[in-house]
């Protein structure tokens, strides 16, 4: 498996794992990225071992009434490769804001 | 899945994304959905206090970002699916074929394997880092006569003093002098080796003792503390590795001498002619009559390059040097020129030329391997015409079928890579054991990481070698399958090139091995001047133990006797310079002829002097010419005689009889006249094909000499005899070491060391690539003679006899033969050029040579040929055209 390419996109999705979005929509929002760049860059981050995924619990989905949603998180290797793409895009601080503070939903 | 009733535009989402889910592999898919549909649900939930027109807009469009994702899962998924299938049907090709399977393995093997071993010599000798601090700049020094300008000769006392003193250029520059010691106290009496050597010998090479401390300055004098430094090997063999060992002290030829360090491991370099593992250095005392010493030179100099100063500014302050050396010592200096020799090159030794011609060798094997190979894929191909032609019928592109194709090569190559790498670790074994015994650090190759990087690289060449070629030959799906084999066409002209090349490839290997062969068979046919079997030669240094010229000539009468005494002994000798003996002190000699103006500096030529006892001639079956041998009578007392060697003779009398001739001499500084009284045959003294020398042999009983060499002719095992020379040498004094003993034989033997090897690994490359060659131009004409079945089948229902059709198959196949043959021979002659410096009295175009090579792959070539014709002719022409 070739190493991933660090590319902006990738970084902010690193970013905002990292600041505490841990959801595929959720990210979009952080991030202002459309789906159909924020799942591809989930999945190689996933098959590179960057990132751990696990289901929400089946009580939580069921009192919403819909299916669990996928969690992601950042894995050790993961954190590394944040770090690098730090050094690389000095934006990246601003360009991802923090969880903690309530998102509205984007329009991206 | 539904939770409950969505509205319109959650269900136009989730159709969205279960449309996009068809895209997704199955075993994905299921979890894909999952998280599609809860994150879309999740957003519709959380919008419920803010739905607006552009929030909806917006799920909408992240809906559609599912099929870019799915999309590339499918992506994925099918790229990683097409390698495992490429490799599972690569698998299962190669296992349903274990006889070409095995073959082809078997013979990239071959060439990966030898290739990889020859290239991890190359790199251990001439890129691997040497043991020494900043080693680049450590020169050796040699002595360079103008007669012989490619020997390295050892450097005389007093020449390597005034090199010391004049030269600007190094920072240290040290001598070595070759020096065994009786070491006794630890057991029985026996000899180290080792060296005396001057001061900064170790800074010369940038090496500092593993413990303990090098010399002082007050070690170098007379009279100076006796401190010795021995070798790692020294330590551990004889004192166990005792980490208390510095400031014990031993017993080295009956004195006490103090151990003030221990060198490392790596120290070994090989100045010396007899350098050995365990080892003793001690600080040399220059002596009064060695800084006078020009005309025997043994010492071997070592130097290392002041900062900043080149090889080449050093060579030239040193011809200055020697050049105002030679103007004040004319007689002795006149033709001598210091010369520098980096250490790395001297290390190298001579091997440098053979392993680069190894090397030549592994990769022409590889190259004939991959040549193969490609045919029997070929071949393989021809036969698997219906499934690609099927594969590109359902489909798949060329693109697809190459890529298939190429899994199979390297798929085969990568077996044969680490079949090939446990090969190479068994060949370097092997080589290692053949080397001459010279080559240390030989012993240190080993593969490396580089080495496995550099096998992968050559494996993936070699895939690419054999298997794009009939990858791409085998591929083009618009071909027609059905259509009528023919004898012509790009793919007869494809095989028929492998043949060329296998046979050209083959003639520049056997050309090769030939001439080794040839040059050998004429190096061992030389001969030596002597009769080698049964005799036995035992070395001994007497000088300490005789003192004086009449205790040394007790000593050696006295020995001699009991030796011949011994049962089975016909003859007893002893002589100072043994011929093929690995310690020699050669002497050399102004000589004058009385009754002849004397010589001119400029008209010296080296003459050795040689002591020897009667016998010596009569043990050795050295023949006489004229005259006679030495003999008893010639005592202390007798006048002085001596027998020249039909080299002085035909240098100095080429048209008359010398005996009764007077010469001068000079022996220990001090001028003798000897009367010749006869002549003996050329004996060659140090190897086979160098000329024989010019040599005065004296008696031992006028000229004692305390370094002798016992020469006993016997029946019986050498061993044997060896042993009771030395127990006759220990009935006369038992402290008496014996430095060195061998059998002739073995001497003689272990100075064509160096050309058996060349000889023995080319004769081993030059026999697989025959019958690799030999195989692959079988397997290529009988496979293309079976393609033509159904033309000869109507050849001869239209009445061609079995004899025309084989005339037919055999004259095609000496066409390729002959390009082949061509072609083979315009490299053959170019790489015998190559080869030129390690024959002997063999021309590197050499026409016998080249004829019966030429002649061999011939009627290889022409044999495989023939069967395939004869099988030809059996075809019965019904089956034949049926076969449509």
């Amino acid at each position: 498996m070739g190493r991933l390419n660090l590319t902006f996109p990738t970084a902010l999705v690193l970013q905002a794992l990292a600041r505490g979005f841990h959801h595929g929509f959720d990210i979009m929002d952080a991030t202002g990225l459309p789906s159909g760049t924020v799942y591809p860059i989930l999945r190689r981050l996933d098959r590179e071992g960057l990132l751990a995924s696990r289901w929400e619990k089946q009580a939580t989905a069921q009192r919403e009434q819909r299916p669990p949603r996928r969690y992601y998180s950042l894995t050790s290797d993961g954190e590394g490769m944040l770090a690098e793409a730090v050094e690389r895009y000095h934006v990246l601080d601003q360009a991802v804001p923090r969880a903690s503070q309530r998102l509205k939903p984007s329009r991206a | 899945m539904t939770y409950r009733r969505d509205p319109l535009l959650v269900r136009v989402c989730l159709g969205i994304v279960r449309l996009c889910s068809a895209v997704v592999p199955s075993s994905w898919r299921p979890d894909w959905r999952t998280e599609w549909e809860a994150e879309v649900r999740h957003r519709w939930d959380s919008l419920e206090t803010e739905q607006n027109w552009s929030t909806r807009m917006d799920l909408l469009r992240r809906s559609f970002g599912a099929f870019p994702d799915a999309a590339w899962l499918r992506r994925q998924f099918t790229a990683d699916a097409d390698a495992a299938h490429d490799l599972r049907h690569a698998t299962r090709m190669l296992w349903k074929a274990p006889g070409f399977t095995l073959a082809a393995v078997f013979i990239l093997a071959l060439g990966i394997g030898g290739t990889v071993s020859i290239v991890t010599l190359l790199d251990t000798l001439m890129f691997r880092a040497l043991p020494y601090d900043d080693a680049e700049r450590i020169v050796t020094v040699w002595s360079r006569n103008a007669a012989t300008p490619s020997v390295r000769e050892d450097v005389a006392p007093a020449d390597f003093l005034d090199w010391r003193e004049r030269s600007k250029s190094f920072s240290a520059i040290a001598a070595a002098i070759p020096y065994s010691y009786d070491y006794t106290g630890g057991g029985d009496p026996e000899v180290l080796f080792g060296g005396q050597v001057t001061e900064g010998f170790f800074d010369a090479l940038g090496m500092k003792p593993l413990i303990g401390r090098g010399f002082l300055p007050e070690e170098f004098v007379t009279g100076g503390r006796k401190a010795a430094v021995i070798s790692h090997s020294l330590w551990q063999a004889r004192f166990a590795g005792d980490a208390g060992i510095l400031n014990r002290t031993i017993s080295l030829d009956g004195e006490p001498w103090t151990i003030v360090g221990v060198l490392p491991r790596e120290f070994a370099p090989q100045l010396l002619p007899r350098p050995g593992d365990q080892s003793v250095w001690t600080p040399k005392v220059i002596q009064d009559h060695e800084r006078r010493t020009r005309g025997s030179a043994w010492w071997n100099v070592v130097a290392r390059l002041a900062p900043g100063v080149t090889l080449q500014q050093a060579q030239g302050e040193m011809d200055t040097v020697s050049a105002a050396i030679a103007r004040e010592n004319p007689r002795t200096n006149k033709s001598k020129t210091g010369w520098l020799v980096p250490m790395r090159e001297h290390l190298m030794g001579d091997v440098r030329l053979p392993l680069f011609m190894m090397l030549g060798a592994v990769v022409l094997v590889l190259g004939i391997g991959c040549a193969n190979v490609a045919s029997l894929l070929m071949a393989r191909g021809m036969e698997r015409e219906r499934e690609f032609a099927i594969r590109a019928a359902l489909g798949a592109g060329r693109a697809r079928l190459v890529r298939q194709l190429v899994a199979e090569s390297l798929l085969l190559s990568s077996i044969a890579a680490i079949a090939g790498i446990g090969l190479a670790y068994w060949a370097l074994q092997a080589i290692v054991a053949l080397a001459p015994s010279g080559l240390l650090r030989l012993h240190d190759a080993a593969i490396d990481g580089r080495m496995l990087a550099f096998a992968a690289v050559l494996t993936t060449l070699t895939a690419t070698a054999f298997g794009l070629i009939p990858a791409f030959q085998f591929s083009n799906p618009a071909r027609d399958v059905m259509r009528e084999r023919q004898s012509s066409g790009p793919r007869t002209t494809l095989r028929r090139g492998l043949v060329v090349a296998e046979i050209a490839l083959a003639l520049v290997l056997l050309t090769g091995a030939g001439l080794l062969i040839r040059s050998f068979a004429r190096l061992m046919a030389v001969d030596p001047g002597f009769s080698a079997a049964n005799v036995v030669a035992v070395q001994v240094f007497a000088y300490d133990r005789t003192g004086t010229p009449e205790r040394t000539r007790t000593f050696f009468n006295s020995t001699i006797d009991r030796m011949r005494a011994i049962p089975g002994v016909q003859y007893v000798g002893t002589v100072s310079a043994m011929p093929f003996a690995a310690a020699n002190i050669d002497i050399k000699t102004p000589l004058d002829i009385v009754g002849r103006p004397a010589a001119t500096a400029e008209e010296q030529q080296a003459t050795y002097i040689t002591v020897a006892s009667p016998d010596y001639f009569r043990a050795m079956t050295i023949p006489l010419k004229e005259g006679r041998f030495l003999e008893a009578r010639d005592t202390e007392h007798a006048p002085r005689v001596a027998v020249i060697s039909d080299a002085l003779q035909r240098r100095e009398w080429p048209n008359e009889s010398p005996i009764g001739r007077k010469i001068r001499i000079r022996w220990h500084g001090q001028p003798l006249e000897l009367e010749i009284v006869g002549v003996v045959s050329q004996i060659r003294h140090d190897r086979l094909n160098a000329a024989a020398r010019a040599e005065i042999f004296a008696p031992l009983a006028q000229m004692p000499f305390g370094s002798m060499t016992y020469v006993l002719r016997g029946s019986g095992e050498p061993s044997a005899l060896i042993e009771a020379a030395k127990r006759a040498i220990w009935s006369i004094d038992p402290l008496q070491t014996v430095y060195d003993s061998a059998s002739v034989e073995a001497l003689v033997d272990a100075s064509v060391v160096r050309e058996r090897f060349s000889m023995t690994l080319m004769t081993a490359f030059a026999l697989i690539a025959l019958v690799l060659c030999a195989s692959g131009i079988y397997g290529i004409i009988s496979f293309t003679t079976a393609q033509r079945t159904r033309e000869i089948g109507v050849r001869m229902a239209l009445g061609a006899d079995g004899a025309s059709i084989q005339r037919l198959v055999l004259r095609e196949g000496s066409v390729v033969i002959a390009v082949g043959l061509t072609l083979g021979l315009v490299g053959a002659i170019a790489a015998a050029q190559v080869l030129q410096n390690l024959l002997f009295e063999i021309r590197p175009g050499d026409p016998l040579t080249i004829g019966v090579v030429c002649a061999v792959l011939a009627v290889v070539g022409l044999s495989a040929s023939f069967v395939p014709a004869r099988r030809a002719t059996r075809v019965d022409p019904l089956i034949a055209l049926r076969n449509e």
